[in-house]
């Protein structure tokens, strides 16, 4: 009987659903809460579902930059940088909300300059260019003692008090929230006349150009809010960490930030919070290959690049598509 | 009247290389108003788009809109400039972004109104203008017939469905002036049926239109006045009825365009030969067993066949033409043949199955291909152009054996070979690439409209070079809009359709009545052609990949 | 003065290594559009090859041939696989360029597995011999840098111009329809670039390593620096890498010489942004016309 199908309806993969875009910070919220409350995951367990909370915020604006206005950058362990300093730096005198604040602004600035001088250069010299800024960055941190203090870094960083909780549960608390708010602007913005407006500009930009889109601006506000999300992630992990040091921010951690959203599926809206998990946990998951677990994970990297472009995406699609013609016989 | 928004091109030239793709063209469009814009393949009505869109900087001229009586020069501004003041182009092909839904696709085109970016934010006040703007788009697809297909990704909508929803795109941007790249290409007659009565209707709502289009049909229907261009020149401009029945025009085009698209076509009358080359002595009577033999060959497009089962044969020093409207698959099967295009069916090259097999291996085994123009590597010098090409092939011969029969058939391009290829003019960057095809060695040599882009002028030595190509016992397959070059080079030809065969015979017996066949899917009034194959219902073809041309 | 000359000679030699850092990467960004982030690591791993095969026993040549082959299999694996997914459909070229990122990390790791993640230095077969300049001696193996590459970089212009493999490379790196048009088998030439950039990876590797100790974790800022000489140049032109890398070498000898390690480490970096954003060109890149639509 459904193998007559009216030609007026087409097969449900097809139809993009209107998205209820409270939907996925309630689920990670709920998720989040479940976690804390009912699963009571043990400290080794938890900081890792914390990290992997703190890098799918960054990952978020990351997704923007990548999935939707189609920029690749290498740099942004720098914004990173400037998120975990600012916290390591003013949590504790100034408070949080300020610390917090200061990291955004001045990897927001950073972004806004390092964008409109870079971003009329074509991709690969954008790439490049990010590289550059990523290893300037890590040069400041490790001689600008004064501020950062060179290679030891800085302890004593504190973090946020949320819900009456201490410790790891108190910043994994944080990030969840935080990760549900980023994930209301992403969809808020995917709607947008902005957030269109950078799709089209990545697909085809004469034809966006013809639409009357700046392309070029569109894409320095893409990277500012990959900046403005990198922050606030390297806030969370510098909590974590108890503190800011250079390692934490090197271009490995700029190329996991970049990964993330390719693994999980460029442009999609859970593939920071999919890729995150598959970045940042499974290598910790890994430790039975022991030293082979970042050559696995490189190895994984490059198939999929190569041979899985859609990320996990492509395949939860495939798998949809299956069950669903399996359903219609 | 000075209060009407009008956008108007004065003394607009650009050059790419020695291409002179627009070289002084005047055009005015005012709102209420449509213009047609016709020419033949390579006339420069695309690139003449693109200056008038901004996608390309003029060398000399300018671009200026009038709105409410103030004027703004616009050569050299971005395209974006020319977005905000109402002007809005549809691209050829159509340009939507396939992961996005058609309803925002067309959302994309609703003007946004100051502080549109604060939506990104997603706060509460967001939500009305969203809805706005929701509804815009909306009704714009339900103006193209299109509500029921809001919601679906643009990637999984038919070709013609794409069409309309960037119809309905510009539609919804509340465009003064239109700017239409053959919007009729490749579409079914409902589809066409659908987007002509569109633009009449936006047309008679005050909306200026710029016509780019193939089918005069079409021009005539819509048009109130049509510019026609030839090698990026005007060649006639005034009122549609009258322009295009200049003698001028007609005897430019007979043969082209009027076969074409199907103007007047007058059945009693040959097509004449646009160059004097003596007709090619008839087969013979006992036919040879063909060099080349392809059989029901077929080329997707996604799920669209843009080619549906194509036989063709060609025997050695023999020639066969391949005619047919705009979208037909002609290139595509030339390039089916070379497997430049994933293809099934079978191909064999002097007994060999070259079918499955890669572009260099079929080179290898003597199959020639020339692109259109402009592919050959500009940056290598003539000698070195000509050596990759016998590098690709059979090698059979040796280079300097090679190069000396090059010297022998044209000797303009031997006295060039240390020059880069860049360098050359159009017409001796096409013997080039003849050449590059003949130093491999080749047994057949497919070429894809080698006249495109090419003074008229030089059309003839072309032709010449092709016989003498013949003459060597080479087997040629030309696809070619120009039927006084196909009539002169070619003993066979093929008649394609919406991407199946629909006439085939020898050249002497394509007449008027076939010619309507093939071009016009009309039945003419007399009788059919020797073998007229079932035409095929008509299918929305794709469009063929022909964005290199003009 | 003296010194200024001893900080040039000094800059001239490590210039060079980061010259065919460069100009491996231009090789392959011309024949392919790819920006290879491992590049780095070919040079680290030519250089760790030949550091265990003089450890070994051998001799210099010895190491050298060692390194050579490795690399130029490593070039061959890496380009098959990075060509294989460009024969059935497009590919988004910024997937790939992630594609190598993933293999610098790789390499890096298994480098560091086998090799050892200590810096390790190569005896030079000049080993205590010195030029003279003034009263300070240059090691005689700054001048064996600058032959070597010189003569690397008269091999791989050699080869690009006068041999038939690097006539269809010419033409891939010019346009690839072209090319295929003309019948140029393109994956084929893409796995020659791949082991071109792999084999002057190697050799560059094999050279620094007796002037720089060399660790895996190196890979990364040659990398950078090898894109900095390349971006000079524009990113396409061999002899523009080949100059950008002597001009960084130099002034990275003279900004450690005479002021402090710290700028000498954001010379490259500074360089590289200063011309993406002045001369996004490069400094001798002929400014090509800008592609349209």
């Amino acid at each position: 009987m459904t193998a007559v199908a009216s030609p007026a309806r087409p097969a449900p993969s097809v139809r993009t659903t209107r998205h209820w875009r409270w939907t996925q910070p309630a689920i990670v919220l709920l998720v989040g809460a479940a976690v804390l409350l009912v699963v009571r995951p043990g400290p080794f367990d938890l900081r890792v579902l914390t990290l992997v909370a703190a890098y799918a915020i960054a990952a978020v604006g990351f997704n923007v930059l990548v999935g939707f206005a189609g920029v690749v950058s290498i740099g942004n362990s720098l914004f990173l940088a400037a998120g975990g300093y600012a916290w390591a730096i003013l949590a504790v005198p100034r408070g949080p909300l300020v610390a917090l604040l200061a990291g955004v602004v001045v990897a927001g600035v950073i972004a806004v300059l390092a964008g409109l001088a870079l971003l009329r250069l074509r991709a690969y010299y954008f790439a490049v260019g990010t590289l550059a800024l990523g290893a300037l960055g890590t040069v400041v941190m490790r001689n600008w003692t004064s501020v950062t203090n060179g290679d030891a870094g800085i302890t004593g960083a504190g973090y946020l008090k949320l819900f009456g909780l201490t410790g790891v549960s108190s910043i994994f608390a944080a990030a969840v929230v935080l990760l549900a708010v980023f994930l209301y602007l992403q969809e808020a913005l995917r709607t947008s006349p902005l957030g269109l407006a950078m799709i089209v500009g990545r697909f085809d930009p004469p034809a966006a150009d013809a639409l009357g889109v700046n392309v070029s601006r569109t894409r320095v506000a893409a990277f500012v809010l990959s900046a403005v999300s990198a922050a606030v992630g390297g806030a969370l992990v510098a909590q974590l960490a108890g503190g800011a040091f250079p390692d934490q921010f090197s271009t490995t951690a700029a190329i996991s930030l970049l990964v993330i959203p390719i693994i999980g599926g460029r442009g999609w809206r859970w593939a920071p919070v999919v890729g995150a998990v598959v970045v940042i946990a499974a290598p910790e998951y890994l430790r039975f290959l022991d030293e082979y677990r970042l050559a696995v994970y490189g190895v994984l990297v490059t198939l999929v690049a190569l041979f899985l472009p859609g990320g996990i995406h492509q395949l939860v699609r495939g798998l949809v598509a299956w069950v669903g013609r399996r359903r219609h016989g | 009247m000075a209060d009407r928004t009008t956008l108007s091109a004065r003394g607009l030239a650009v050059a790419f290389g020695a291409l002179r793709a627009v070289d002084g063209v005047d055009v005015e469009v005012a709102e209420g108003q449509c213009v047609g814009v016709v020419g033949a393949n390579g006339a420069g009505k695309s690139t003449l788009l693109n200056l008038l869109s901004g996608a390309v900087r003029p060398d000399a001229g300018t671009v200026t809109v009038v709105e409410n009586g103030r004027s703004h020069r616009l050569d050299g501004a971005p395209g974006r400039a020319r977005a905000r003041l109402g002007i809005v182009r549809m691209f050829q092909t159509a340009r939507l972004v396939p992961d996005l839904s058609a309803r925002e696709n067309v959302e994309l085109g609703v003007p946004a109104p100051r502080g549109a970016w604060l939506e990104a934010l997603g706060l509460p006040t967001s939500r009305r203008r969203a809805d706005a703007r929701r509804r815009a788009a909306e009704d714009a697809l339900a103006r193209v017939g299109l509500a029921d297909r809001a919601g679906i990704a643009a990637g999984e909508l038919s070709l013609g469905q794409q069409r309309l929803v960037e119809m309905a795109r510009s539609l919804a941007s509340g465009a003064r002036i239109l700017l239409l790249d053959e919007p009729f290409s490749g579409l079914s007659r409902t589809a066409r049926e659908v987007v002509a009565s569109l633009i009449a209707s936006l047309r008679d709502e005050g909306v200026g239109v710029l016509l780019v289009e193939h089918d005069l049909a079409q021009v005539r229907l819509l048009a109130d006045r049509v510019v026609v261009l030839d090698a990026g020149r005007v060649l006639a401009a005034g009122p549609v009825e009258e322009t295009l029945a200049d003698p001028e025009v007609v005897r430019r085009y007979i043969g082209d365009i009027e076969l074409e698209i199907g103007g007047g076509l007058d059945d009693a009358r040959p097509a004449p030969p646009v160059v004097a080359v003596p007709v090619p002595a008839p087969l013979d009577p006992a036919p040879r067993p063909p060099v080349l033999q392809v059989r029901d060959l077929r080329v997707f497009y996604g799920a669209v066949p843009a080619v549906d089962g194509v036989d063709l044969a060609v025997a050695a020093g023999d020639g066969l033409g391949i005619v047919g409207p705009n979208g037909a698959g002609k290139s595509t099967v030339l390039r089916g043949v070379a497997g430049l295009l994933t293809a099934t069916g079978s191909v064999r090259l002097a007994g060999e199955r070259l079918d499955g097999t890669a572009t260099p291996h079929r080179f290898r085994h003597g199959l020639g291909f020339v692109p259109q123009t402009l592919t050959a590597v500009v940056d290598l010098s003539v000698e070195e152009n000509l050596r990759l090409g016998w590098l690709a092939g059979s090698r059979a011969q040796s280079f300097a054996e090679a190069m000396e029969r090059v010297g022998d058939l044209f000797g303009e391009i031997a006295g060039r070979r240390k020059d880069p290829a860049g360098a050359l003019s159009g017409g001796q960057r096409q013997m080039l690439a003849i050449a590059r095809a003949l130093v491999a060695g080749p047994r057949v040599v497919l070429l894809d409209e080698p006249t495109a882009g090419l003074a008229p002028v030089l059309v003839a030595p072309f032709a010449d070079a092709l016989t003498r190509l013949r003459a060597d016992g080479v087997a040629v397959v030309v696809v070619e809009h120009n039927l006084g070059l196909v009539r002169a080079t070619c003993s066979t030809i093929l008649g394609l359709r919406a991407g199946a065969p629909v006439w085939s015979g020898p050249t002497e017996r394509f007449d008027g009545a076939a010619a309507h066949e093939v071009f016009l899917a009309a039945t003419a009034p007399a009788r059919t052609g020797p073998s007229p194959i079932e035409p095929s219902p008509i299918e929305p073809s794709p469009i063929e990949e022909e964005h290199l041309s003009s | 003065m003296t010194q200024a000359a001893y900080f040039v000679v000094i800059g001239l030699g490590v210039g060079s290594v980061y010259a065919l850092s460069g100009l491996g990467i231009v090789t392959l960004f011309a024949g392919s559009g790819l920006a290879n982030f491992a590049q780095g690591d070919f040079m680290v791993l030519g250089a760790l090859v030949a550091v265990n095969v003089v450890g070994a026993g051998f001799g210099y040549l010895p190491a050298l041939a060692a390194a050579v082959v490795v690399v130029a299999a490593a070039g061959l694996v890496l380009g098959g696989l990075f060509t294989l997914p460009m024969r059935h459909r497009r590919v988004d070229v910024d997937v790939v360029i992630i594609g190598t990122l993933g293999v610098a990390t790789t390499m890096t790791t298994l480098s560091g597995i086998w090799f050892g993640r200590q810096p390790q230095r190569l005896d030079s077969p000049l080993a205590g011999s010195f030029i003279p300049i003034g009263d300070l001696q240059v090691p005689a193996h700054y001048a064996l840098l600058l032959v070597g590459a010189a003569l690397v970089f008269g091999v791989v212009h050699w080869f690009h111009r006068h041999t038939d493999i690097g006539l269809q490379l010419r033409a891939v790196a010019s346009s690839v329809p072209a090319a295929r048009d003309a019948g140029v088998r393109v994956g084929r030439m893409l796995v020659v670039a791949w082991t071109i950039a792999a084999l002057v990876g190697g050799v560059a590797g094999v050279l620094v390593a007796s002037v720089v100790p060399i660790a895996p974790e190196a890979a990364l800022p040659l990398g950078v620096n090898g894109f900095a000489a390349a971006i000079i140049g524009g990113l396409a032109s061999p002899a523009g890498a080949v100059v950008g890398g002597l001009l960084i070498g130099v002034a990275e000898a003279l900004a450690g010489g005479y002021l402090n390690d710290t700028l000498r480490q954001a010379v490259a970096p500074v360089v590289l942004l200063a011309v993406l954003i002045l001369r996004p060109g490069g400094l001798l890149g002929r400014s090509r016309t800008v592609r349209v639509a």
